[in-house]
């Protein structure tokens, strides 16, 4: 069995868990008969959790490899840590800056991590940012 | 030298751009209304009816945008935290007296500024149209010789259509099955499929399925009739007392200055009391209501005030 | 003759000018990952006002089913949805596009898009008010069956393995519990904060685990010196099918096109759960099961059928009942109202020239889109043919604004960033992800309708097996669970049989 496969079934795991102990907490369902608002988690954890020992047992038998990597993917590993984090800061900075600067920026450091010219790259980032600025902002009225 | 003269340059340039700044006559710039409910609805049509109504008046870009959840708890906390400069406007409808009393969020009408009410909308007591009841009398009568059998659809536990079930319970001592769902057009297409009973929901939701003959309303859940149904008695005349109404609102971020709240409040009057709207008014079975800045933030803090007492005391779970 | 007017109506130019801006604008907005046709249709709105009603509405029309058609495109070309009625092109589309056959993918889309839409506008003409009658007919136990229903698909769409699949489904079924629960109101793992008291939408989740996770899954797995990737992606010229695989797959969209019409027309169910519908039934009916998901031709075109057939079925029940079935004709009843019109019965006998206009609108909107994708669906795929760099910045940009422009919601956008990563982990793992997605779309109808059904009966749950459409759906639900496996292992000892001595 992989390691890949162990935190992925233990993370399954974990979040019926997490999602199954507090429903157990709800207020339980009213008089007339409904269930509450506890009963569908319930029962969901309870599968998954099912789901996640067949799957174990099968994996601990086949001994299947299920994260396998190759040469291209191990030299790719750090373009590709950087690019989720970086999605994912901008998706929280998004919160907090305003959205021309911010997004420039961003594009900039994902075109310069995928070792693109500079020339290319700065004239393309502002005016995607500023077409998309148009489009969503202005077009659409969607609140950048 | 040089350097010196750029630095009084900057500051020069600066200052002219700071006192535009302050002086400018409000509005200067696109203002933003936004709806804490989804496009389509009528706190979505309202909104953006007004909305063109004030773009020609204030002579600016007038933009709605939707942004729903949580009964609009997600919407007025956006707002709240919005710079009170007068572009980030709000339509508050009548859940907003209610999210704090339903713990969605702590805001509450106290901590904004409202400044103009634009409409009321009543709850209706409607009916499949092959349903054994003809008046509202029939219906209760029945109600007490069999409590909790009829099922009553609503718009959502906690929403406004289902206080006025639990009020419409209270002043008649019936007993009612409450069933939430997905808004009130959702309630009403239940009840034309004979799934449910009853829904108590708004005039404009019922209208199309009374005009093709498969709903019929009892009665309005009001002190007066409704447009829609001008021959459909309203509580009043039936001798019941239910004070539970939808409403809008308009509102702003509390600390706007007085002098912008000022020019909105006469552009929404201007925009409210227009033919136009009441034309709109109409159509939705609403009521056209407006009420001024004073009075309408007086109003709607007694609202909240009274629901928040009256939330825990109608035991909604 | 009135049929005569409705259409020598569209043909003033204004109108169909007006007809040709919605197409167009629908192409765009559909095609954008996350920009969906309700928002496309509420975004028009307010500048259809200014026009006649005819015009205003053949714009509406028009971006209406040009977006639910163009989201096929994004759908095949870069694996992203670009609305969630095309989740289900995703399976098939993104495969033939792989193996070099986008043109082909991009045609099949037109055509059974316009097929499907077709099919639907003469239902809108022959059958409206009988399919309404029986739309109305579901109550909430229905509901709570189709939602069911739809959640036996999770083992169509999972692939080679059903337990990998339904795990990740339950998954995404208890990803649908986050929120406000419907029926009590009871605040459920909002972790105090009421951005997420509606929950996590599953439009966002959706982009991210396709768009989001398919770039990363790109960017973890290509070589970067890009020298020998330089793979002509769009090297077949194969335009269309051939008479021989129209005949073959020509059933199943019939099929699809009628089911999905109804599906349009139960109020609360859209293109995106008839798609899926669709095309795990046709899965369960095909000879070629394997296929699908590989690249099946069946595959694609049933799911391009269906969501555009929803159109038809949702129109017939707005105008008929006045109820609105989605977001979309919601938007729509709006806006006839403003026009002075009543949807509903009534309309037919006030209006009925403007109801014979508009399903002439809808039939010409359904030819434009077929002329104009054809046209063009030569200069689509060579999108791929752009710097794989170019084409990962841009699809990530696009997916992050478009998931915000939905709510403008910022919950919604970290959780398709965090989504994007949790595609690319199933995807590594050969788990799929379009169970999660089918779990998000159908928790909520199933829990919120099943708890409604017993709130309305008082726990008595006899309901599910006195109601008629109740008992054939959980019956077809039975059957297609059951049947192919025993069909499977049937097979299978004959073969072992012929082999043994």
């Amino acid at each position: 069995m992989s390691k890949a496969g162990i935190i992925f079934i233990g993370s399954c795991i974990v979040i019926a868990l997490a999602f199954m102990i507090p429903a157990f907490d709800f207020p339980g369902g009213s008089s007339d008969g409904a269930p509450g608002p506890g009963y569908f988690p319930v029962i969901l954890c309870v599968i998954i959790l099912i789901l996640s020992i067949i799957l174990a047992v099968s994996y601990l038998r086949h001994k299947e490899k299920y994260f396998q990597t190759n040469q291209t993917e191990r030299n790719n590993l750090g373009v590709f840590l950087i690019t989720g984090g970086a999605v994912i800061l901008y998706t929280i900075m998004f919160i907090f800056l305003p959205f021309i600067p911010l997004t420039i920026a961003f594009i900039i450091f994902l075109n310069r991590l995928y070792k693109r010219t500079w020339k290319f790259n700065i004239t393309f980032s502002i005016a995607f940012t500023l077409i998309m600025y148009v489009i969503f902002s202005k077009f659409l009225h969607v609140m950048l | 030298m040089k350097k010196f003269t750029l630095i009084l340059l900057c500051l020069a340039l600066a200052s002219t751009l700071f006192a535009a700044g302050t002086t400018e006559k409000f509005p200067s710039k696109q203002i933003n209304i936004v709806v804490g409910a989804s496009a389509g609805g009528t706190s979505d049509v309202v909104t953006r009816f007004l909305g063109k109504e004030i773009e020609a008046t204030l002579g600016v870009p007038v933009v709605v945008t939707n942004k729903p959840g949580g009964s609009s708890a997600v919407a007025v906390e956006y707002m709240a935290a919005q710079a009170p400069d007068g572009y980030n406007l709000m339509y508050m409808p009548v859940e907003n007296a209610m999210v704090k009393a339903l713990g969605f969020t702590q805001i509450e009408p106290k901590d904004i500024s409202y400044f103009a009410r634009a409409m009321t909308l009543p709850a209706t007591v409607t009916v499949n149209a092959n349903a054994p009841w003809n008046t509202l009398a029939d219906l209760i009568n029945d109600a007490k010789a069999n409590p909790g059998k009829f099922s009553v659809g609503n718009s959502g536990t906690g929403s406004i259509w289902h206080f006025a079930a639990v009020g419409i319970e209270q002043a008649a001592g019936i007993k009612f099955n409450h069933v939430p769902f997905d808004g009130g057009a959702a309630a009403a297409t239940a009840v034309m499929g004979g799934h449910v009973d009853i829904a108590t929901v708004a005039p404009g939701e019922v209208k199309a399925g009374v005009e093709s003959g498969k709903l019929k309303v009892l009665a309005i859940v009001d002190t007066e009739r409704s447009s829609l149904y001008p021959d459909v008695p309203s509580f009043k005349d039936l001798g019941l007392n239910v004070e539970i109404l939808g409403w809008g609102c308009f509102a702003a971020p509390k600390n706007t200055p007085a002098d912008v709240l000022k020019t909105l409040e006469e552009a929404f009057a201007k925009a409210i009391q227009s033919k136009g709207f009441q034309d709109l008014c109409k159509t939705y079975g609403l009521t056209p209501a407006y009420l001024n800045a004073a009075d309408a933030q007086a109003f709607a803090n007694s609202q909240a005030e009274w629901y928040q007492k009256a939330v825990p005391s109608m035991n909604l779970r | 003759m009135d049929w005569l007017q409705a259409f020598e109506g569209i043909f003033q130019p204004q109108v169909f000018l007006y007809l040709l801006v919605g197409v167009l604008s629908g192409a765009l907005i559909g095609t954008l990952p996350g920009l969906t046709a309700t928002m496309g249709v509420a975004v028009l709105t307010p500048i259809s006002f200014w026009l006649e009603p005819a015009c205003g509405f053949a714009m509406l029309i028009g971006v209406y089913n040009s977006a639910i058609w163009s989201g096929g495109i994004s759908a095949i070309l870069i694996n992203t949805p670009g609305t969630p009625a095309s989740m289900a092109s995703t399976f098939d589309g993104y495969a033939l596009s792989q193996k070099g056959l986008a043109l082909l993918a991009l045609n099949i889309n037109t055509v059974f898009s316009v097929v499907g839409g077709l099919f639907s506008s003469l239902c809108l003409i022959f059958f409206a008010f009988p399919l309404a009658e029986f739309a109305l007919r579901f109550g909430p136990a229905e509901y709570a069956v189709v939602a069911f229903f739809g959640l036996t698909m999770m083992v169509s769409v999972s692939g080679s393995s059903p337990v990998k699949g339904l795990l990740v489904g339950f998954l995404g079924l208890l990803f649908s519990t986050v929120g406000l629960d419907t029926i009590h109101a009871f605040k459920r793992y909002t972790l105090g904060s009421a951005q997420l008291l509606d929950g996590l939408s599953f439009v966002p989740v959706m982009i991210g685990l396709f768009g989001v996770g398919e770039i990363l899954y790109q960017i973890y797995t290509t070589d970067h010196t890009f020298e020998q990737n330089i793979t002509d992606v769009s090297r077949s010229k194969k335009f269309f099918l051939n008479f021989k695989e129209l005949k073959r797959i020509f059933p199943f969209n019939l099929f699809s096109a009628v089911i999905s019409v109804i599906i349009g027309a139960i109020p609360g169910a859209g293109g995106d759960i008839a798609s899926i519908i669709s095309w795990g039934q046709s899965k369960r009916m095909s000879k070629h099961p394997e296929e699908y998901g590989k690249g099946s031709l069946e595959g694609l075109s049933v799911s391009c059928v269906s969501n555009n057939a929803v159109i038809g079925g949702a129109m017939t029940t707005m105008l008929s009942l006045g109820i609105p079935g989605d977001a979309v004709t919601a938007i729509l009843i709006g806006s006839l109202m403003m026009y002075g019109m009543n949807p509903g019965p009534r309309m037919f006998v006030e209006n009925k020239p403007f109801i014979l206009t508009l399903i002439a609108q809808l039939i010409v909107a359904n030819i434009l889109i077929l002329i104009f994708g054809l046209t063009t669906s030569r200069i689509y795929p060579r999108i791929l043919r752009i710097k794989k760099q170019t084409l990962w910045v841009v699809v990530i940009m696009c997916c992050i604004l478009g998931s915000y422009a939905i709510n403008n919601s910022y919950v919604d956008l970290i959780a398709m960033a965090v989504a994007g990563i949790f595609g690319f982990v199933l995807r590594k793992m050969h788990f799929p992800q379009g169970p999660l997605v089918l779990g998000m779309l159908l928790g909520k109808l199933l829990e919120a309708n099943l708890r409604r059904t017993l709130a309305v009966t008082m726990g008595d749950y006899s309901i599910f097996f006195t109601s008629m459409i109740c008992i054939v759906l959980l019956t077809i639900s039975a059957l297609s669970l059951a049947v192919p496996p025993v069909i499977q292992h049937i097979k299978a000892k004959k073969k072992n049989g012929g082999i043994a001595p």
